[in-house]
């Protein structure tokens, strides 16, 4: 709680507070030195005063030493403004302190020196000597009532009881006495006799003037009496021979005016030497008045001083964190409006810039949000084309590229964005062919085009490219944009449209003719051979069946030919394909041909959409195709493998046949599927362009390769069956309705 | 009622303080009356004052307690205030009761503080006003009155042990 209020009181607030306690020690000050000169109503509090101011003092030390802690510590934290702070709250106490003790110094001087030059020697002798006097006027008085009482006492010493009454009362009335008392010699009172009647019992003298009379000096003394005036007591002793003795005592009046003038003259003798007296202990008292007025000042001053320092700090400490929220990026900072002076201007100026800067800053972050969300869309257009895009910037490095051109060149050119063709080639051998019949484009302007066949990874490709040089205008600063596509699968439909025609016709022109050879030569066979003997029988026969024969022949291959170039009429069924592979395989369990057969089956099941007639046809041919390879060369093992693929967004089963033969050559790569292309010596060069076929007629692909390990292997995919329509949508295969009376080819 | 008187002897050790050297009450017609013999040794610095002119202050504090379990019950209380001042002119010491205003003169210091350190059968307490069956007990102390001091005395008159002159609580069964 109090560490609470002198944290507010340290910080700036609670000015009222402190005022109120300044008011208050000012206001103890003031009674204070009230009660050490003369004033009678504050010296009964004097005590508490004294108390008071002390605790207020204390309070007040306790405050500005927090204060100073308070301020030290932000200080040595570093915090904005405590050292403007310290250093101006010093200035302003410096200030403060050197005009109050100088002020303070003379004070205590003159204070010395003014109470001493209250007394003087002349006062104090001419006092004394007044003394005298009124002792020496009063004692020739009281020389004469001691004469008196003698006397009186002479003419009582002969009476007894009331007698001596009576003789008191006499001497009462004719002398000037005010009261006459004889008392005996145990001190009882044997009579008495006064002029004041309300006094009923004597003032007896005290023992000391009992002791001194009756060892035979009479007493005679001055006394005060209330507090004016004063009476002369007289005791004298009795004598009485032959008894013992007694003592008369005597009170007489001092005149009125003798009384009163030695009343004043001990009046300010008493309070002249009492001053005198008090000259020490009124110097200490002046002295510490002074001194807590000092105190109060000095600490008044700090505590000012410190207030006035935060007070003027104050905005430029704001300021200060201010501009550090700006340095920041905290451009909303607004500062409470200060003061109308320069202050005030300055923070006024200082929140109008932040204003600018927070505006400054919002069209910025719009613009570039714009920008942004223009390049976002820009890429996402570019990623959803599928032709591949590229951009060559002026010094020849990659600049973009979308993922169609990673995908349809087989490298991810993300990572070589920025990097010139030159070293991309370096890297990526297999793109160097492309890099280098593109590059000459980027010497001339203006759009080109070409056709550019491409030895990739995955075999040949033919990439239809067409290039732009791009304007050097701002934020372009030239360059090249390179747009391409694979057409390698567009152009081999175009050919193998062209070899379907080419398939259809020949069979058709081909076939018309060879029935009527074959009736020709079987007639002519039947006709003649009877008629003929021995060696032209034997021609005849062996003319006729070759010819029967090789008609034959050429039928099958015409059939062959028009059954390549039939349109595909499919009966899609769901099949599974490990089943299925297992099924067909099964004829070639004992194949004698000293080849093992390997199957590799995938764990889970894969359901196809298929024509299970031309699906067997297609295995059939792959593995009689493998086998004749490793048959006519020193192969031994054929490997047939199923597998689950996910390729380009989708899944697919995959089926490959791999061979340890030797392999296909480089040359035939590209061709392999074509019609009449064949390594065997025996092939139609049908097999493998009628397994392409059917793989096309189910929307698969089919791609030939020469594994690392030596032989050949012919991958295809099949997309896999969707189970809620139990139809095969791939694109770009037409879905054939069921039907049941045509017979799968 | 019985009398109780209690006798206390201190070492005559000259110390300037005040001593109580007996207090005790007597009842006498359904009041109780006080007597008491007090001993004043003044410090020289106060007989200093005095001589300058400076009046000294003695406050004789009379308390009745109700004797309780955990702490005493002041029921009653009164004080007797002497002022002793030097006579210049006379060269006499007056003692004066500053409650009834009686005024003594004393050729010598001796007699005065005689006078003053001897209260005798002064009326203390009704014994109407106490509540019958209870323990009480009476209490006597006699200090100088710093506060009726001049205001620049005080100051040392408040810090300084020559001016701090008081006598212990002196009890005794009422």
């Amino acid at each position: 709680m109090a560490a609470l209020i002198l944290h507010r009181l340290a910080r700036g607030r609670g000015l009222p507070a402190v005022l109120a306690l300044l008011g208050v020690l000012l206001i103890i000050l003031v009674l204070m030195s009230g009660a050490t000169t003369d004033s009678a109503q504050f010296q009964q509090v004097y005590g508490w005063l004294l108390l008071t101011s002390a605790i207020g003092l204390g309070s007040l030390v306790v405050l500005i030493i927090y204060n100073l802690i308070d301020l030290l510590r932000r200080y040595w934290r570093r915090a904005p403004g405590a050292s403007l702070t310290l250093r101006l709250a010093g200035i302003f106490a410096t200030l403060a302190i050197l005009p109050v003790a100088l002020v303070y110094g003379f004070s205590l001087n003159f204070l010395q020196r003014g109470i001493d030059s209250w007394f003087n020697v002349q006062v104090d002798q001419g006092l004394e000597d007044a003394l005298e006097l009124s002792r020496t006027a009063l004692d020739l008085r009281m020389r004469d009532v001691l004469k008196q009482t003698t006397r009186m006492a002479e003419s009582v010493a002969e009476s007894e009881g009331e007698q001596a009454a009576r003789r008191l009362d006499d001497l009462l009335d004719f002398g000037e006495a005010s009261e006459l008392t004889l008392f005996g010699r145990d001190g009882r009172i044997i009579a008495t006799a006064t002029a004041d009647p309300s006094l009923i019992l004597p003032m007896p003298p005290p023992d000391a003037v009992l002791l001194q009379v009756r060892q035979g000096r009479n007493y005679v003394g001055l006394e005060p009496i209330g507090d004016t005036g004063f009476h002369i007591r007289v005791a004298v002793r009795v004598a009485i021979p032959g008894a013992e003795d007694r003592l008369l005592q005597a009170l007489f009046p001092v005149t009125d005016r003798l009384s009163l003038l030695a009343d004043a003259v001990q009046a300010a003798f008493d309070s002249y030497k009492e001053l005198i007296f008090l000259r020490a202990p009124l110097k200490a008292s002046f002295t510490l008045i002074l001194s807590l007025a000092l105190l109060l000042a000095v600490l008044a001053a700090f505590w000012a001083a410190f207030y006035t320092a935060r007070r003027l700090v104050q905005p430029l400490r704001e300021l200060a964190e201010g501009t550090q929220a700006v340095a920041a990026g905290q451009f909303d900072k607004q500062l409470a409006k200060a003061s109308s002076d320069e202050l005030g201007f300055l923070v006024q100026s200082f929140n109008e810039m932040t204003r600018n800067l927070a505006q400054a800053r919002d069209v910025a972050q719009r613009s570039q949000q714009q920008l942004e969300s223009q390049h976002a869309y820009l890429e996402t257009v570019l990623a959803r084309l599928s032709s591949g895009v590229l951009t060559i910037n002026q010094a020849g490095r990659l600049q973009t590229c979308n993922a169609a051109a990673s995908q349809i060149l087989g490298v991810d050119l993300q990572t070589f964005i920025g990097v010139d063709s030159q070293h991309i080639g370096a890297v990526q051998p297999v793109l160097q062919d492309l890099i280098d019949i593109i590059n000459p484009q980027f010497t001339q302007t203006g759009d080109w085009r070409q056709e550019i066949p491409w030895f990739s990874s995955t075999g040949r490709r033919i990439l239809m490219c067409r290039g732009s040089s791009l304007p050097d205008a701002v934020g372009l600063r030239g360059g090249h944009v390179i747009v391409f596509d694979d057409i390698t699968h567009l152009v081999q439909a175009e050919r193998d449209a062209a070899w379907a025609e080419v398939a259809r016709r020949l069979a058709h022109e081909i076939k018309n003719p060879l029935t009527p050879i074959q009736l020709a030569a079987e007639r002519i066979r039947h006709k003649y051979l009877k008629q003929m003997d021995g060696e032209q029988g034997r021609v005849l026969e062996r003319g006729t069946h070759t010819i029967v024969q090789q008609v034959q022949a050429m039928k099958e291959m015409v059939d062959a030919f028009n059954e390549y170039a039939r349109p595909p009429r499919l009966q899609l069924a769901p099949l599974e394909l490990n089943e299925f592979v297992t099924e067909v395989l099964y004829l070639y369990h004992d194949y004698p041909a000293n080849v093992e057969i390997r199957l590799e089956l995938a764990q889970e099941p894969l359901w196809i959409n298929a024509d299970k007639g031309r699906l067997r046809q297609l295995l059939h041919n792959l593995v009689k195709n493998a086998i004749e390879a490793i048959h006519d060369n020193q192969g031994s093992t054929l490997w047939i493998r199923t597998q689950r693929e996910h390729v380009t967004g989708a899944d697919c089963a995959e089926l490959s046949v791999r061979d340890d033969g030797p392999g296909f050559p480089d040359h035939l790569l590209a061709s392999a599927f074509e019609p009449y292309v064949t390594t065997k010596p025996k092939g139609t060069g049908l097999g493998l362009a009628v397994v392409k076929k059917i793989v096309e007629e189910h929307g698969g692909w089919i791609q030939l390769e020469t594994p690392a390990e030596g032989g050949a292997r012919i991958v295809i995919r099949l997309p896999f069956r969707h189970e809620d329509t139990g139809v095969s949508t791939t694109p770009g295969v037409p879905a054939i309705p069921l039907n049941t009376d045509q017979e799968a080819g | 009622m019985s009398c109780l008187a209690v006798l206390l002897s201190f070492s005559v050790a000259w110390a300037a303080g005040f001593d109580i050297i007996s207090a005790s009450t007597r009842l006498e017609g359904g009041v109780y009356r006080l007597s008491a013999q007090i001993e004043y040794r003044f410090s020289q610095a106060t007989i200093e004052a005095l001589k300058n002119g400076v009046p000294l202050t003695v406050e004789l504090e009379m308390e009745v307690r109700r004797q309780r379990w955990v702490w005493d019950e002041t029921v009653y209380a009164l004080s007797q205030r002497f002022r002793l001042e030097y006579h210049t002119l006379s060269r006499q010491y007056l003692v004066t009761n500053l409650n009834s205003g009686e005024r003594r003169a004393f050729p010598n210091q001796g007699g005065a503080l005689q006078f003053m350190g001897k209260v005798v059968d002064f009326p203390l307490l009704d014994k109407g006003l106490l509540v019958p069956n209870q323990r009480y007990i009476g209490a006597l102390r006699v200090q100088l009155d710093v506060n009726a001091l001049p205001t620049p005395l005080r100051l040392f008159a408040y810090i300084s042990d020559d001016w701090q002159l008081a006598s212990k609580w002196l009890t005794w069964q009422l």
